[in-house]
């Protein structure tokens, strides 16, 4: 036989993305000019850059007919003098029409001669050549089936189940299983309809259904000699539905003899056609029996080539064109002389990446590919279509974005390889199949390679992911948010301008740290612990900065971040102070609410860094970290659960001295083994003769009680700073010769005076006092505590801490201050008034912006003095949250509607109280000494009884699992319980809470001025999402406004280029929704329902009679009219055929 | 007892027409609403035989003996409707129909065509057209044909290849009473379903879009709109993704899905 040989010159690839990409590889290294073709939808498609020229087919609208039109294939080729074309898989790389296109135009057809094609290309065909060479054929039809009935007699024949297949089918389109008689009828019926909608063909045949079956095939290259060889074989059995996603080369665990007789069977059927270039011969090998049967031949280039050529070495896309070309299998460019130069090297493995979302049944997800990392090293090879960062993922085509192949020198090591490479990809913006490929890859019984085909279907536990986290996208969206929008938190406030991190000092974790009181309290346990603070001379001191100094002076706005910087510190220089208080109060609300952060984090995180150092924290007794009364229950998991996460030392305090509302709280913290220390709270003045509702008897009496009930250690709470030096040194003196146990002093200094207090407290023998870091002490926070400890220096109440470090510890909290600018409040100095109203520190400033945001700002001094006046209407009480918001809320309720105390007794008015007044005198906060005035109970209750019993003794408890089941409707898992107990302190803050973390992650990591303000342009941060991952992100620039509102920001994350898109809240978005119309106007006229706009009859300056035609409106297919309800003139006409409207959106107007 | 009280007994229609044959039972139930005479609603208007049922617009049903074709006159202020949510009134239908026939098949794969047609095993068999009687405020005019008997293996080709009828995926004929009554017992729990605004409907037919996952073409007069379909909303339009966007699409056709 004499085969001239046709050199190529210029090869044209009529298909898209990596096949197209593969061919123009090898086509380049052969010295081949390359050309693309494209369809419009595909001009940004990376194939069309990776050729030496590109020309579009076919028009705007037909992205799939372009790939199909034979003509106009032919034409580019033949115009620009292509000499051959490859067709790659799928499009028309079968269609024998196309190989006879080429042949009629004296272009070479890179792939079969039309006659194998067309063999082959019918599977029934192809099946009665397989009989013919004796290659074993699935029972079944060898003829499509005419009819249902006759089908179903054939397949009775057989034995179910079987498979329906469609002649003409591929691509697991037209296949169904049938497993038995009653099923056959709708399964044929089915299958043919799909057969001939999606090949134009009817026929359908059936073959015998293997339930444990590997998918087997061997890929084989033939010349135009007559020479043909296999390559080995490929197992192709994970699929999902027919269709392959994994392959492997060669078969793991095959056995020699099937897989000899595999390639045997495989040449004889090349040999029977004369098959020349490369092809696959598919086979079904019964993993239970080693029989296999011959599916299909796939006369063209594979998928899966790459697995064979990685374990062979040889370019199968090299060899097409080259045999193409009419040169023998032996010529030196192709290299396989006889069957035996064709040797198998190690095992390769291929996965197709997809943009296929694995968790929503595989659906294709598209849209703009934001960032596109992907993988490399050894043994790793890579075909990629249009994959990279920016590019757009379109739904006309299938979703194939890149195929990764593995070789290694055994099985294990080319999974491993492969698991490995598969965790280096990075996409973004589009949903991928790679979760569910790397399950699939550490799955034993894929690592064990006895997979069969139906291994996906049965195997659900692929299926279930760890939730992507995407954490960086997810900040980097907040940021840009914050850029565009700003943070609400601090709308409308000046800015901070320091943005340099506040410096903290350096300390050598190295180290060991040194023992503190944490570890004396694990040590001896509460009791023992109580007698050895009893013991010291010396006052221990606690540090209030990090909770009630920045509650008090900053509406408790500290993030955790600032909080978490310095913390190691203290573990190392501090080992002396008694405790940091550092939780309760307002944080629990305030952190979820304003600074998007789990209060449990900060806890925690603070617990690891802070390991040696006794945690407080502060727990409105039935309160809890509320502000209502919860049931016993919840009072009691939530100090269990916070014991558990931390804290050691719990001040329980109840808002009106009531220590029956103390009682659960109290039991609870000393079942949980840590250190109980209730409160009494100060109120009135011991000094003052007159005043004898709180006098020193009546706290020596609440002492005694307390110190009966178990506490370890007891706290004064002087939350207003009430506490003068010389009563605070009588009741300390006099508390420690009626109780034996230590006494804790806690007092703000709104006063002034405060530090006094504490000194003089220290000489009656006081064992602990609150102090607050210099640049966080002063006014209504706690007095100094680094000038405290200097003050006691050098007498025998010396605390020995450190002065040197305890003003570097200031020096940092007064640059973390400066990040906190917007919280700053106008200081009011309080007066001698002060012991008059005895309002909290805490309730100062804010009582303050509320009467300004009343417009009662310049009757300050009156509302001060009515505040005193509601004391002393309600009995003179204990005023600290929450009863003092009450005492606070209807003294700016009498200063509005200018009503006196008397009016209030006396006024047969009824008026409407403030709700905090009537939950504080209907006993919903417990009973003050001596009960509510009943004529108080009688005007505010109206009647009413109110409560004398504990709140919590009524209020049913609370099912945990019910409201975790709540939880974790909005939570889309399994809630923790810290995450229950934030849910029902506060569930409409935890739930906004946890919308913002799902939306943005957690952005408590982010330093502060870039939270509360965004970056600067320019400006680059390091945020540390988890140990050893540092994301750094720089800020660029922000895009102009889109039609739809939206802006495009621009960042470098790690150094790479990311967007983020934000909608831009200050401007109204110009495709505007529709006005509304004024249902009260009757000249302007609104729809009724939603719906879209079909025809409008009238104009503008029409005429109109009441029921006449004035539009009608079509929604889902049922269409309405709308009639002119009165006569008159169209004014305004403000849709058109298309609009699509809301309810209640104005449609026209009369004049 | 008669066909009609044995309906009017089972099911929530109080007055029942049969029409041994009709043109079309929407026009019948249109020209009842539009006439003096005050109606007992829910009507029922039954036609055995259809000659010129209405499809969309010029559309015509392909009806033989053996389809069921009837419409239902409603009173949406005695249901309690109101008529911002009348668009729904289509797709909660569809709902209906697809929850009898799924107690008539059981396991039949069904898929609600937005807006208004009900698919089995990917071809449709039953069309919905809901209408409004222009001068009649507050009634609403449901029209179904649902094909039973009328198997369409004899049918055109293009017509066999794109419907079915219950009788062509069950292998046997189906009583015609037997199949009202149990769909006007679905109609009647799903109108009221909507009435209490259940939140249910919308995973519903969001869940069972039968274009969800495929590339559909939408057009409105001349403009065509090419996306990804996402599913139904909860006000019941269609949402594309399109390459400029999500799209929510409340009235126009659709003209080809794949």
């Amino acid at each position: 036989m004499n085969i001239p040989v046709r050199k190529i010159t210029k090869l044209l690839v009529a298909n898209r993305s990596e096949i197209a990409i593969r061919v123009f590889r090898s086509a380049h290294e052969l010295g081949i000019r390359t050309v693309a073709i494209y369809a419009w939808e595909d001009r940004a498609a990376l194939h069309r850059f990776k050729a030496d020229e590109a020309y579009q087919v076919g028009q705007k609208g037909e992205p799939i007919r372009s790939y199909l039109n034979i003509e106009g294939i032919i034409e580019v080729a033949k115009r620009y003098n292509v000499d051959a074309i490859h067709p790659g898989y799928g499009f028309l790389s079968e269609n024998p029409e196309l190989a006879r296109a080429c042949e009629n135009a004296g272009i070479i057809f890179v792939g079969p001669k039309v006659s194998s094609l067309e063999a082959l290309g019918d599977k029934i065909t192809a099946r009665n050549i397989a009989n013919k060479v004796g290659a074993p054929v699935l029972g079944g039809s060898s003829s499509p089936i005419s009819s249902a009935a006759e089908g179903l007699k054939q397949a009775e024949a057989e034995g179910f189940p079987i498979i329906l297949k469609a002649a003409k089918g591929g691509g697991g389109r037209g296949m169904r299983v049938v497993h038995d008689a009653s099923q056959f009828v709708q399964a044929f019926e089915s299958a043919q309809r799909e057969s001939l909608s999606a090949f134009g063909s009817p026929d359908i045949f059936i073959e015998k259904f293997i339930a444990r079956a590997k998918h087997i095939e061997v890929q084989l290259l033939g010349d135009k000699h007559g020479n043909l060889v296999h390559l080995y074989e490929r197992d192709c059995s994970v699929q999902r539905r027919h269709q392959k996603v994994v392959e492997i080369a060669p078969a793991p665990n095959l056995d020699p003899t099937t897989r000899q007789n595999l390639l045997n069977a495989s040449l004889a059927i090349g040999n029977e056609v004369g098959y020349e270039n490369a092809g696959t011969v598919e086979f079904l090998v019964d993993a239970d029996t080693n029989k296999f049967y011959f599916i299909e031949v796939n006369p063209r280039i594979q998928v899966e080539h790459t697995v064979t050529e990685q374990v062979t070495g040889i370019d199968l896309v090299k060899s097409q064109i080259l045999v193409a070309q009419g040169l023998p299998l032996s010529n030196e460019d192709i290299g396989i002389p006889t069957q035996d130069a064709v040797k198998v090297n190690g095992f390769a493995v291929q996965c197709r990446v997809t943009t296929e979302d694995p968790a929503n049944d595989f659906l294709p997800d598209y849209g703009k590919m934001t960032n596109y990392r992907s993988a490399a090293g050894m043994g790793i090879r890579l075909d990629a279509g249009t994959a990279f960062s920016g590019a757009v993922v379109n739904p006309y085509y299938d979703s194939l974005l890149v195929k990764v192949t593995a070789w290694g020198r055994r099985f294990v090591d080319a999974i491993s390889r492969m698991e490995r490479s598969l965790h280096e990809f990075r996409v973004r913006g589009v949903k991928t199949n790679l979760p569910f490929l790397m399950k699939l890859m550490t799955h034993p019984q894929f690592r064990d390679a006895t997979c069969t085909t139906r291994f996906i279907d049965e195997t659900p536990d692929l299926f279930r992911f760890a939730k992507r986290r995407d954490r960086a996208s997810k900040l980097l969206t907040f940021l840009g948010d914050i850029i565009v929008n700003g943070n609400p938190v601090v709308s409308g406030q000046v800015r901070a301008t320091r943005r340099e991190p506040a410096p903290v000092p350096k300390v050598d974790p190295l180290i060991p740290r040194p023992y503190g009181t944490r570890d004396r309290l694990k040590k001896d346990g509460p009791v023992a612990f109580s007698k050895w603070v009893a013991a010291q001379k010396v006052p221990l001191v606690t540090d209030t900065t990090f909770r009630d100094a920045h509650q008090s002076l900053l509406a408790t706005r500290f993030r955790t971040y600032d909080l978490l910087q310095i913390a190691e510190v203290y573990s190392r220089w501090c080992p002396q102070l008694f405790s940091l208080e550092m939780w309760g109060g307002a944080t629990f609300d305030t952190s979820m609410r304003f600074l998007k952060e789990c209060p449990w984090q900060r806890l925690a995180e603070m617990r690891e860094k802070v390991p040696n150092i006794l945690f407080q924290m502060l727990l409105r007794a039935s309160n809890a970290v509320g502000y209502t009364n919860y049931p016993d229950n919840v009072v009691r998991a939530f100090v269990k659960e916070s014991a558990a996460a931390g804290i050691d030392v719990f001040r329980v305090f109840d808002a009106l001295n009531w220590v029956p509302n103390m009682q659960v709280a109290m039991d609870a913290v000393l079942e949980a083994g840590v250190l109980c220390e209730p409160a009494i709270c100060y109120t009135g003045d011991i000094l003052n003769p007159q005043r004898t509702k709180y006098d020193l008897k009546y706290y020596v009496n609440l002492a005694k009680q307390l110190e009966s009930m178990g506490a370890h250690i007891l706290a004064i709470k002087d939350m207003a700073g009430l506490c003068k030096p010389q009563a605070a040194k009588l009741l300390v003196k006099t508390l420690k010769q009626e109780i034996g146990i230590p006494i804790h002093f806690h007092t703000h200094d709104t006063a002034g005076v405060q530090a006094a207090s504490i000194l003089q407290a220290v000489e009656g023998d006081l064992d602990i006092f609150d102090a607050a870091m210099a640049p966080m002490s002063g006014g209504t926070s706690q007095p100094n505590l680094n000038t405290l400890a200097e003050a006691l220096r050098f007498g025998d109440r010396d605390t020995g801490l450190d002065s040197e470090h305890l003003d570097k510890l200031a020096e940092y909290w007064r640059s973390v201050r400066e990040f906190y600018k917007p919280f700053e409040s106008e200081s009011v100095p309080a007066t001698s008034d002060l012991y008059r109203h005895e309002m909290p520190g805490g309730q100062y400033t804010n009582l303050f912006q509320q009467a300004k945001a009343l417009g009662l700002s310049d009757r300050w001094e009156e509302v001060c003095r009515v505040y005193a006046e509601v004391n002393q209407l309600f009995g003179d009480i204990v005023k600290v949250t929450p009863t003092s918001k009450s005492v606070g809320d209807m003294a700016l309720f009498m200063v509005g509607n200018n009503l006196t105390a008397r009016d209030v007794l006396e006024s047969e008015r009824e008026l409407a109280y403030p709700e905090s007044v009537i939950d504080l005198i209907s006993g919903k906060m417990g009973q003050p000494p001596g009960g509510f005035p009943e004529q108080v109970k009688q005007k505010i209750l109206r009647g009413q009884a109110g409560l004398l019993d504990r709140p919590g003794a009524t209020l049913p408890p609370v099912d945990f699992k019910a409201t975790g089941e709540e939880v974790a409707t909005f939570l889309r898992r399994d809630p923790t319980d810290r995450e229950v107990l934030s849910y029902l302190m506060y569930p409409k803050v935890y739930r906004e809470f946890a919308a913002h973390q799902t939306q943005y992650f957690d952005t408590s990591v982010l330093p502060t001025p870039a939270f509360f303000f965004g970056q600067e342009a320019g400006e680059e941060i390091a945020v540390e999402i988890e140990p050893g991952k540092t994301l750094i992100i720089k800020y660029l620039t922000q895009g102009d406004v889109h039609p739809d509102g939206t802006r495009t920001v621009f960042f470098e994350l790690n150094g790479q280029p990311r967007e983020v898109t934000v909608i831009d809240r200050q401007l109204e978005p110009t495709s505007a929704r529709n006005a509304k119309a004024d249902l009260a106007d009757p000249k302007q006229v609104g729809a009724g329902m939603p719906g879209m706009v079909v025809a409008v009859a009238v104009a503008v300056g029409d005429t109109v009679k009441k029921g006449q035609k004035l539009l009608s409106l079509e929604a889902m297919k049922m269409e309405s009219t709308l009639y002119a309800e009165l006569d008159g003139q169209i004014g305004q006409v403000l849709v058109k055929p298309g609009t699509q409207i809301q309810t209640g959106d104005l449609l026209l107007t009369y004049v | 007892m008669s066909l009609s009280q044995t309906i009017c007994q089972q099911t929530f229609i109080k007055t029942v027409e049969i029409h041994p044959e009709i043109g079309s039972t929407n026009d019948r139930a249109l020209d009842l609403s539009n006439a003096e005479t005050p109606l007992d609603l829910p009507l029922l208007i039954w036609g055995l035989k259809q000659t010129s049922g209405r499809g969309r617009g010029s559309n015509r049903w392909w009806a033989t003996e053996g389809a069921l074709t009837f419409s239902v006159v409603l009173d949406t202020h005695a249901l309690g409707l109101a008529k911002e949510r009348w668009p729904l009134v289509s797709l909660t239908t569809g709902l209906a129909i697809s929850a009898a026939l799924q107690d008539l098949i059981p396991h039949a794969e069904l898929g609600l065509k937005w807006p208004n047609d009900v698919f089995l095993y990917d071809r449709k068999v039953c069309g919905i057209l809901v209408e409004i009687p222009p001068r009649q405020s507050g009634t609403l005019v449901i029209g179904i044909g649902l094909n039973v008997n009328n198997s369409l293996q004899d049918a055109p080709p293009d017509l066999a290849a794109r419907a079915t009828a219950l009788c062509d995926a069950s292998n046997r004929e189906w009583d015609l009473n037997d199949v009202l009554i149990t769909l006007l017992q679905h109609l009647d729990d799903h109108l009221n379903q909507l009435r209490d605004d259940d939140p249910t409907l919308a995973e519903r037919w969001h869940g069972t879009c039968y274009l969800r996952g495929r590339t559909v073409q939408h057009s409105v007069g001349d403009r065509v709109t090419t996306g990804l379909c996402q599913g139904v909303d909860r006000q019941g339009a269609l949402l594309l993704q399109t390459e400029t966007g999500l799209v929510r699409v409340i009235g126009g056709v659709i003209t080809s899905w794949n």
